[in-house]
C-alpha cells in the first residue's frame, strides 16, 4: 500500500487515498468497522475475533504472507532458551492480534500449555520498553517492533524464537456496505495494489525506499533484511481460508469464537478476479 | 527519347496495381494463417502443460492423502508396516513432485509450487517427528500431531489452489483462443474489406482510364456512322494504347470521310452525265425511230416487204428508247423531279394493257402469261407510271425466267390494291433481296442479258411515290414473286399533296 501511494499508482486510478497509520492492524480494523475508515490492512486474528462479536467484515485480498515476521523475544537473563522454558514465565502480547495467535501456536507445538504461562496484555508500541524494564520475561510481537525489542535488550540480552508452523497473513478488509457502495473504487484499489506488487517484484529497491520513507528510524540494511521475511502476495485462496479456519479452531477451543462462523463467506472473490484472475484460486462465492 | 520508349503501357499500368494488390492480399492472408497457426501451436502446448500439471497435482494429492491416512492409522496402530506404507506413499509422491518441478510453469504457477513444496517439506519433517513420537504419550505427541495436522491442512489447501489455478489457466487459454479467433476474423474481414476497396479503386481507375474512353469512342463512331461527319474521338494525346486507338480511329475517319466525299462527287458526276447523255441521246434516237417508222409505213403502203433488218432495227431502237427512258427516270428521281399525274385509275386495266403490249416479248421468251385481274380495282394513281411498274416487272420476268409461266394478279382490299407478278424461274437468293431494288443491281447470272439494272429501282421509286411498298418473296413454285401494295385514293392523294408541297 505504501508503494502504491508513493509510486502514484492509486492516483493513476483516479483515487484520492488518505493513509492513516495505526499501531496495530487491530486498531485499524476497528476504525473500519466503526465507520471511520473504508479499508484497512490487518492480520487475520482481529478479523476472526470480530466475527465472534459483531457484523462480519469482507476480505478483499491477501496482502502478504510470512512465516518469519512474528517472533517471541525473551530476556536471556531469565533463562529462556526454548519455548519449554516459558513455563511459569510472564509473556506479554497485544491481545486480539496475530501475535497472540502466534504465541498460542508456538506454545502448543512445543507442548507448553496456555495455562502454564502467565499472559499479559501489552500495547504493541510498549513491548520494547516493557521488556527492557523487566516487567515481562518475554513478548510475542511482530516486526519491526520485534527488532526494536531486541535492540532494547542489548547485545546478547535477548533470545528470539520463531515457529515453522506459523504463518501470518495480512489482508485488505472492508465493510459490506462499503463493498456495495464503493465497488468501483475498491476494484481500482486492487488494480493499483496489483501494479505495486509487480513493481516490488521487478525492483525490490523501490519497495525498500517506499517503506523506508514511512519507517525512517530503521536503517536501510536492517529494513532490507526484514522485508526479505515478507512475501508480498495478493490473492484469495484456499490457503487463506484454511489459515482462517485453523486459527478459528484455536480461538474456538479457547472459547473466544463460536463454532458456527462461516469464514468462507468473508472472502470476496469476484472483485480481485476482475482485476487479476490468476490471483484468485478460490471458487467464486456461491 | 523515341516514340516507342515514350509510350506508356496501359496494360502495365493496370497490371502493376492489380498484381501488387493480389500480392499484398496473399501476403496478408499468409501472415494471418501463419500467425494463427503459431498461436494455435502455442495454445495447444500450454493446454498440454496445464493438463499434465493438473494430472500430476491430482496424483500428488491422492498420494499425500494416502500417506496422511496411513499416518493416522499409524497413530492408532503404531508399527513398522504402517510406517513403511507411509514411506512408500511418500516416495511415490516424491516422484510426482519431481515431475511437476520439471514442468515449465508460469510465474504464478512457480510461486504456488514453491509454497506447496515448502509446506510439504514442513509437513514431512513434522510427520517424521510424529511417527517417531507415536509410541510416546503426552504433550510431545500432541504438539507433534497439532503441527503435522496444521501443515497437512495447508498442503491440502495449496493443492486445491494449484488445481484451481490450473483450471483458470485452461479458462484463460480458451479465452485467448476465442479472442484470437475473433481477432483473426476481424483481421480477415478487414483484409477482405481492404481488398474489396482496393479492387473498387482499381476498377474505378480502369473505368476512368479505359472503359469511359472506349465508350466515348464508341459513341463518336456511332455518330460518325449516323451523321457521316468527321468527328474526332478523344484521347489522341494519350501515350498509351487508348491513344494509339484514338489516333488510328481519327485517321480512319478522316480517310473514310474523304472517300465518302469523293464517292458522292463521283456519283453526282455520274448522275449528271447520265442525265445529259440520256437527254442528248433521246433526240437523235427519236429521229431515228421516226425515220424507221416512216420507212416502214411507206413500204407497207407500197406493198413492199420490209427487209429483215427493219424489224431488228426497230427492236433495238425500242430497246434503246427503254434504256434511255430508264436513265431519264433515274435522273428525275435523283433530282427529285419524279412527278405523279394522279387520276382515277383502274389497276386491272393498267395491268391488262401492259400485258397486252408486252405479249410479243413474252411470246418470244416462251413465257406463258396468266392474268388474274379482279374487276374495279380503282384508285387515284398515275396510270402511266403504274404501267411502267407492270412493264418493268414483266420485263424482269422475261429476262430472268424465260420459258416459265408468268402470272399477273390484281386484287383489291378496303384501303389497298395489290399487284403481283410471279415467275417460275429460280427465284432470288435471300442474301440478294435487300439489294434487288438498288440502282444498277443485276443478278450475276443475268449480266450477259444486258440492261442497266434500273428497272426494279424505278419500280420502287414509283411505288414509294404513291405511298405504297414493294417486296420480293419466294413464289410457291420456286420462282420470284414481286408484290406491290398501293394505297387507294385517299392515301395517294395525300402523297400527291406532299409532293406538291416539296
Amino acid at each position: 500500500m505504501l508503494l502504491a501511494v508513493q509510486e502514484g499508482l492509486l492516483r493513476d486510478e483516479k483515487l484520492d487515498v488518505k493513509l492513516q497509520e495505526f499501531a496495530t492492524g487491530r486498531d485499524a480494523f476497528r476504525a473500519v468497522m466503526e465507520g471511520r475508515l473504508d479499508v484497512a490492512t490487518v492480520y487475520t486474528t482481529p478479523v476472526l475475533l470480530q466475527t465472534a462479536s459483531g457484523p462480519p467484515p469482507r476480505i478483499l485480498t491477501m496482502m502478504h504472507q510470512s512465516g518469519q515476521n512474528t517472533a517471541l523475544v525473551a530476556r536471556a537473563d531469565r533463562g529462556i532458551r526454548a519455548a519449554q522454558d516459558l513455563r511459569g514465565k510472564t509473556v506479554g502480547v497485544p491481545h486480539d492480534t496475530n501475535a497472540e495467535f502466534f504465541l498460542r501456536t508456538l506454545l502448543e507445538f512445543e507442548g507448553v500449555g496456555w495455562e502454564e504461562v502467565r499472559i499479559v496484555d501489552v500495547r504493541a508500541q510498549d513491548v520494547p520498553d516493557t521488556l527492557a524494564a523487566g516487567r515481562i520475561d518475554a513478548a510475542a510481537i511482530w516486526e519491526p517492533i520485534c527488532d526494536r525489542a531486541v535492540r532494547a535488550l542489548g547485545p546478547g540480552g535477548s533470545v528470539t524464537l520463531r515457529s515453522d508452523a506459523y504463518t501470518d497473513i495480512s489482508m485488505l478488509v472492508t465493510r459490506p456496505d462499503i463493498l456495495a457502495s464503493r465497488r468501483a473504487a475498491l476494484g481500482a484499489t486492487l488494480r493499483a495494489l496489483a501494479r505495486a506488487e509487480k513493481v516490488a517484484s521487478a525492483d525490490p529497491d523501490r519497495l525498500l525506499r517506499a517503506v523506508h520513507a514511512s519507517l525512517p528510524e530503521i536503517g536501510a540494511d536492517e529494513l532490507r533484511v526484514q522485508l526479505r521475511r515478507f512475501r508480498l502476495q495478493l490473492g484469495v485462496s484456499h490457503l487463506l481460508v484454511q489459515n482462517l479456519r485453523s486459527e478459528a479452531e484455536w480461538f474456538t477451543r479457547a472459547g473466544r469464537m463460536p463454532t458456527t462462523a462461516d469464514l468462507r463467506s468473508l472472502v470476496v472473490t469476484d472483485l480481485l478476479d476482475e482485476v487479476e484472475p490468476d490471483l484468485v484460486t478460490l471458487e467464486a462465492n456461491p | 527519347m523515341t516514340a516507342s520508349s515514350g509510350r506508356r503501357s496501359l496494360g502495365r499500368e493496370l497490371l502493376l496495381p492489380t498484381t501488387a494488390l493480389a500480392a499484398v492480399a496473399t501476403l496478408a492472408l499468409a501472415w494471418m494463417t501463419l500467425d494463427w497457426a503459431l498461436e494455435a501451436h502455442r495454445l495447444a502446448a500450454e493446454v498440454r502443460l496445464v493438463r499434465t500439471a493438473n494430472a500430476l497435482i491430482y496424483e500428488l494429492g491422492q498420494l499425500s492423502s494416502d500417506a496422511q491416512r496411513t499416518v493416522l492409522y499409524h497413530q492408532a496402530q503404531p508399527g513398522s508396516a504402517a510406517r513403511s506404507a507411509v514411506e512408500a506413499a511418500e516416495a511415490q509422491a516424491s516422484g510426482a513432485v519431481e515431475r511437476i518441478a520439471a514442468l515449465a510453469l508460469t510465474e504464478r504457477g512457480r510461486d504456488l509450487w514453491r509454497d506447496l513444496v515448502a509446506i510439504r517439506e514442513l509437513r514431512l519433517g513434522l510427520q517424521r517427528k510424529l511417527l517417531d513420537a507415536a509410541r510416546s504419550d503426552g504433550p510431545q505427541r500432541r504438539s507433534a500431531f497439532a503441527g503435522w495436522d496444521l501443515a497437512s491442512e495447508r498442503e491440502t489447501a495449496l493443492l486445491a489452489d494449484f488445481g484451481v489455478y490450473n483450471v483458470k489457466q485452461l479458462d484463460r487459454i480458451v479465452r485467448e483462443a476465442e479472442s484470437r479467433r475473433a481477432r483473426a476474423l476481424a483481421s480477415l474481414a478487414a483484409t477482405l474489406l481492404a481488398a474489396a476497396l482496393a479492387v473498387s479503386l482499381v476498377s474505378m481507375r480502369i473505368r476512368r482510364h479505359v472503359v469511359r474512353p472506349l465508350l466515348a469512342m464508341s459513341a463518336t463512331a456511332e455518330r460518325i456512322a449516323l451523321e457521316k461527319v468527321a468527328v474526332p474521338v478523344e484521347g489522341e494525346d494519350r501515350a498509351d494504347e487508348i491513344g494509339v486507338l484514338a489516333r488510328a480511329l481519327n485517321q480512319m475517319t478522316a480517310d473514310l470521310v474523304l472517300a465518302s466525299h469523293r464517292l458522292a462527287g463521283a456519283l453526282a458526276m455520274r448522275d449528271e452525265f447520265l442525265s445529259i447523255a440520256s437527254h442528248e441521246l433521246k433526240t437523235p434516237l427519236t429521229s431515228i425511230k421516226l425515220q424507221l417508222d416512216g420507212v416502214a409505213r411507206r413500204m407497207e403502203t407500197s406493198g413492199e416487204s420490209p427487209p429483215p433488218w427493219m424489224a431488228a432495227a426497230q427492236r433495238q431502237v425500242r430497246r434503246l428508247e427503254t434504256l434511255i427512258g430508264q436513265l431519264l427516270d433515274v435522273a428525275r428521281i435523283r433530282a427529285g423531279r419524279l412527278a405523279l399525274d394522279l387520276e382515277e385509275t383502274d389497276l386491272a386495266a393498267v395491268a391488262q394493257a401492259a400485258a397486252d403490249r408486252f405479249a410479243p416479248e413474252l411470246e418470244r421468251a416462251d413465257n406463258a402469261l396468266r392474268l388474274e385481274l379482279a374487276p374495279d380495282v380503282v384508285g387515284r394513281w398515275d396510270a402511266g407510271r403504274l404501267d411502267q411498274v407492270v412493264t418493268n416487272l414483266l420485263s424482269n420476268a422475261v429476262k430472268y425466267a424465260p420459258g416459265t409461266p408468268v402470272s399477273v394478279r390484281v386484287r383489291a382490299g378496303a384501303a389497298q390494291a395489290v399487284l403481283e407478278v410471279e415467275d417460275g424461274g429460280s427465284g432470288i437468293p435471300p442474301e440478294l433481296r435487300p439489294r434487288v431494288f438498288d440502282p444498277f443491281e443485276r443478278g450475276a447470272t443475268a449480266r450477259a442479258l444486258g440492261g442497266l439494272g434500273l428497272g426494279l429501282f424505278i419500280v420502287r421509286q414509283i411505288v414509294d411515290a404513291h405511298g405504297g411498298e414493294v417486296r420480293v418473296e419466294d413464289a410457291p413454285g420456286g420462282g420470284a414473286r414481286f408484290v406491290v401494295v398501293l394505297p387507294r385514293a385517299e392515301v395517294a392523294a395525300s402523297v400527291q399533296e406532299a409532293e406538291a408541297t416539296v
